[in-house]
This record gives structure tokens, sequence and C-alpha cells, in this order.
């Protein structure tokens, strides 16, 4: 880990700087929208909105090479893909007649689709690897910028209306008579999702933010007594998770992304174990 | 509008405007007709209990005043107001609340969200706060507002939600069967609680135990699809079976308290 240390401070190694500020700023985000993402159990739709991404990650890819829209970042293009796939998972949940879990799936699988076929048709090699499951030199300074921003947004909502949406996520019904919003709030929550999501997905990827998204905040609600506490405890086991898991991964030599999330898992596993011999 | 104007409502009339106002209301779930043509009025102070067997349409009765469901005919009014506006100066105590026991939050913090509303922003108000645990005392849970909600019994839930519902500084108050899932001491004590609040506020219980309606409220409301309002007094035995669509002997052991036997419906 020393070397991990000294590699942090070293001029030519700006990705590893880089790789540690996106996880950092990252994990506030996800931390606070992965709490009620946890709290109101909808994994199984973030996990859906996740997928989608590389749907506008392939097509941004496409359009910059083909159609020489260099300024379509593939981060704006897996930011667009987020919402659209957001707002249409949330319709089908509160109003669609269809089976709603068949309809995620469809969503989930055309994403990938459309994103594998796009990358398949872009001139010049790409790795779709690199993008399910995260490489950290694929973290610029504008991946910093839009997670700065991005995340900023989100905490500004959730200030805003952490009240409203936690009403919502416990008793709906009740929220709606009090005259709050119901449906406009889990779309919000849907749609903060899909902004927290797009923040570490060059670092992590696709596939694995989805446990990072999950996993601290069921670690924390293993002890929290408040969704306050859940949702600080989140933040700063994220934080712990991407520091140590970059750490690991530098001085092992090991991918990052898996590294944070079988570190996240690992600590998971004992917090569920230490809970239940204590509980005896 | 007067309860004179309707045909199927045998109550005094008032002045003034009425709490609730259900006028020719009609509502089906697909072609299965629940409630037809209901007509009533019911003003501010009045405690009123709806009874009626399973399937009755008690429960549907509550969210067309809600204004969770829309009547396929006529018209509700909440304080001369159409059912969702007039719904926010509604408290409404759920027969049972559908939650997840791992959801972090503590009573206090259910009772808090009967303090919210669309322009609810930021943070909790230390008034509000202090209304959240002023309801809560009222409600004898002045010791357990730390505890977390899941780990409370079925009648302290169920004086969680009633604290919710009052710290809305409620008009009227919903109660959907509130003693259905505790015990007789829970219930006991829950029933207290709602008699020392009194006053001004309007009180519509729906409940399915007769001794309980004949002993705690002056007007009921049936409801079989049918809707019709009584005085409790004239509550018969033929009233009873023609709602319930079975015999229910009934005791008269006061003038103010009627026991029923075999007459304890779930609904």
């Amino acid at each position: 880990m020393i070397d991990f240390f000294r590699a942090l401070f070293d001029p030519d190694l700006v990705f590893l700087r880089n790789a540690l500020l996106l996880g950092l700023i990252g994990s506030i985000p996800l931390g606070a929208v992965g709490t009620f993402v946890v709290a109101r159990r909808i994994s199984y739709l973030a996990a859906a909105i996740a997928h989608s991404v590389l749907g506008g990650i392939g097509a941004a890819l496409y359009a910059r090479e083909v159609w020489g829209f260099a300024w379509l970042h593939p981060m704006l293009g897996a930011l667009i893909a987020a919402l659209i796939a957001a707002s249409v998972i949330a319709w089908v949940s509160l109003r669609s007649q269809q089976r709603e879990d068949a309809v995620i799936g469809a969503i989930w699988v055309t994403g990938m689709a459309i994103g594998l076929l796009f990358i398949s048709r872009t001139p010049g090699y790409l790795d779709p690897m690199a993008y399910l499951f995260g490489d950290i030199l694929l973290v610029t300074s504008a991946d910093l910028w839009i997670a700065g921003v991005v995340g900023t947004l989100i905490l500004v909502i959730l200030l805003l209306w952490h009240r409203q949406i936690v009403a919502v996520c416990f008793d709906s019904e009740f929220a709606a008579i009090r005259g709050v919003h119901a449906d406009r709030m889990y779309l919000l929550l849907l749609l903060l999702t899909a902004l927290t999501v797009v923040t570490l997905v060059s670092l992590v990827g696709i596939v694995l933010v989805i446990a990072l998204l999950t996993l601290p905040p069921a670690i924390a609600s293993l002890r929290a007594r408040s969704l306050g506490q859940m949702l600080l405890c989140s933040i700063a086991l994220t934080a712990s998770f991407v520091f140590l898991g970059l750490g690991f991964s530098y001085t092992l030599n090991f991918p990052t992304g898996p590294t944070i999330i079988l570190l996240a898992a690992l600590v998971y596993l004992l917090g569920n174990t230490v809970k239940r011999v204590f509980s005896k | 509008m007067s309860d004179s104007a309707h045909s199927n409502c045998e109550c005094q009339a008032h002045a003034g405007e009425p709490v609730v106002c259900f006028e020719g209301v009609s509502f089906s779930y697909g072609h299965n007709l629940i409630i037809d043509d209901a007509d009533f009025d019911i003003y501010q102070g009045e405690s009123v209990c709806v009874i009626g067997p399973n399937g009755g349409g008690k429960s549907t009765l509550l969210k067309l005043m809600l204004g969770l469901l829309v009547p396929d005919r006529g018209e509700i009014r909440l304080f001369g107001e159409p059912a969702q506006l007039g719904r926010t100066r509604v408290g409404y105590v759920p027969q049972q609340i559908e939650f997840d026991p791992l959801f972090p939050v503590s009573a206090l913090d259910v009772a808090l969200m009967g303090r919210l509303s669309r322009g609810s922003f930021g943070f909790v108000s230390k008034s509000d706060r202090a209304m959240a645990q002023d309801a809560l005392a009222k409600m004898g849970l002045a010791d357990q507002a730390k505890a977390p909600f899941a780990s409370l019994s079925g009648g302290q839930r169920q004086a969680v939600l009633i604290a919710r519902a009052l710290v809305a500084q409620t008009e009227l108050l919903l109660l959907d069967e509130p003693t259905a899932h505790v015990d007789v001491a829970a219930e006991e004590r829950l029933m207290y609680s709602l008699k020392k609040l009194g006053g001004e506020l309007t009180v519509i219980t729906v409940s399915h135990d007769l001794a309980f309606v004949s002993r705690s409220v002056p007007k009921v409301v049936c409801v079989n699809r049918c809707v019709h309002v009584h005085p409790t007094a004239k509550l018969t035995e033929a009233r009873i079976r023609e709602i319930y669509g079975h015999e229910v002997r009934m005791v008269q052991h006061d003038h103010e308290h009627l026991d029923s036997h075999g007459g304890h419906h779930h609904g």
C-alpha cells in the first residue's frame, strides 16, 4: 500500500489520481441515492438503468467517429440513455398494464444490444469490456467535471426533496393524501439513480456500479437506526471501498473495478455473519 | 345540502357545510358494482361508524372519500372542495400498513410524515418535531419516539399511525378498522386515547365490531353496495340482517349500550 501512496503523488500517474478523485466524488451520490434504492428495494430497477447505459455510450462513440460529433462525450451519451431508461421504467412501474418484470428485462437487454451494435460499427478497436467492467485508464478530467456537477445536482435535489421521497418510499398512499405527488417523487428517485450510475461507470463499469450502489447501504442497514445514519454510513463505506480497492488493485496488479466490488462484498458477508452470530 | 334531501339518510338536519358530502356516487371495479348511488352527509364534530359485510364496499367508501379512487358517477366533496383538494385536511389511518420491516424509520419519523405537504422542502422544523412528539405523547408513546417503527407491537404501530394522522392538524379522522389487528388490551388503550381527543374533530371509523359501534357512536353508515345512514339507536336486527345477510341477535343492556351475539364481523 506504501507504493500506492507514493504513486498518488507521482506526476506521471495522473490517471491514478483521477480515478481516486472520481471514486471519492462519486461516493457521495452513490451512498446517498443507494440508501433510498436499497430502502425502497428497487435495486433491480437500478440494474436495468445501468445496463441500458451501454446503448448511450455506444451511440455516442459511433456519432463521434462516424458523424464527427467530437463534443459528444461517451458519458453524455450514457447520461441521456440512463435518463430515458429511468423515465420508461417509471412509466412501466406506475402506469403500464404489462408484466413489469418482463418489460424491465426487455429494457435491460435492449440497451445493451444497441450499445454493442453501435460499438461493432464504430471504426477502430473498442473493447466493450472496458465499459462493462471499468477501466481506470478511461477516467479523464471530463469525467471528474461531469461527476462533480452531477453529484452536486443530486445532493441539492436530495436536500430539498428528501422528506417527500422518504414518505413515498415508506407509504406512498399516505404521502399522496398529504398532497405529495407520489408518482413524480418515484420518477425523481429513478432519475437520481440514473444520474448516480453514470458518475462511476468509467471507474467500475456498468455491471459493477450496481454493486457499489447497493452493497454499502446494505452493510449500513445492518446497524443503522435511521435513514440519515444509513446514508452517512453508506457514503463513508463507499469512499473507503474505492480508496482501499484502488490501493489493493495498484499494489497487487488486479483490475480495479472487481477489486473494489469484491472488497465491498466481503465486508457485506462479514457484517451479515457477525450480525447473525451476535443476534443468537 | 341537508340530510333531508337524501332518501337514504335518516338523520337530523344540520346547519352549515358538511365535512363529507356524497351526492349520487356510484363506483365499480370493472363490471362489479361496489357502491350504488350513495347519498349522505357527515357534519363537523360527528362520530360515525361505517359497518357492513366483507367486500361490501367499506374500504372503497373511505378511498373514495380520500380521492384515491374516482367515482364512476356522482360527486364527493370534502369541506366543500373536491376530494383531492380537501383531503389534505384529513387524517387517514389504514387498516394495516404494508411496510418494509427493514426500512429504518423511528416512531417519530413516521409521525413527522403527518407534517408533510407538497411544499415541504429541506429539513424538519423544531415546531414540526415538537408537534409530532406531542401527538405521540397523546397516544401514550412518548417514551417510544426513538424506537424503530418495525420493533413496535401491532397496537403501538396503529397508535403511531393515528399520531401521524393527528399531527397533520386534522379536522376529519378516517380510521379503517383501527383495532382489527390488535389484541383486546391494545384495543382498549387505542379507544381510550381516541376518546380523549374529542372536541371538534370529526371521526369516521370503519368497524366490524357491532358492540363497539353501539356503545361508541351515535350514527352509523351501513354499506353493502347500497349506503344507508342511521342513528345508532335505530340500528335494528332487521336492518343488520339486511346488511349482513344472516341472523344477528342483539341484546339491549341499557339505553346507550347495545350488544350483539353472533354478530362479530370482519370486514
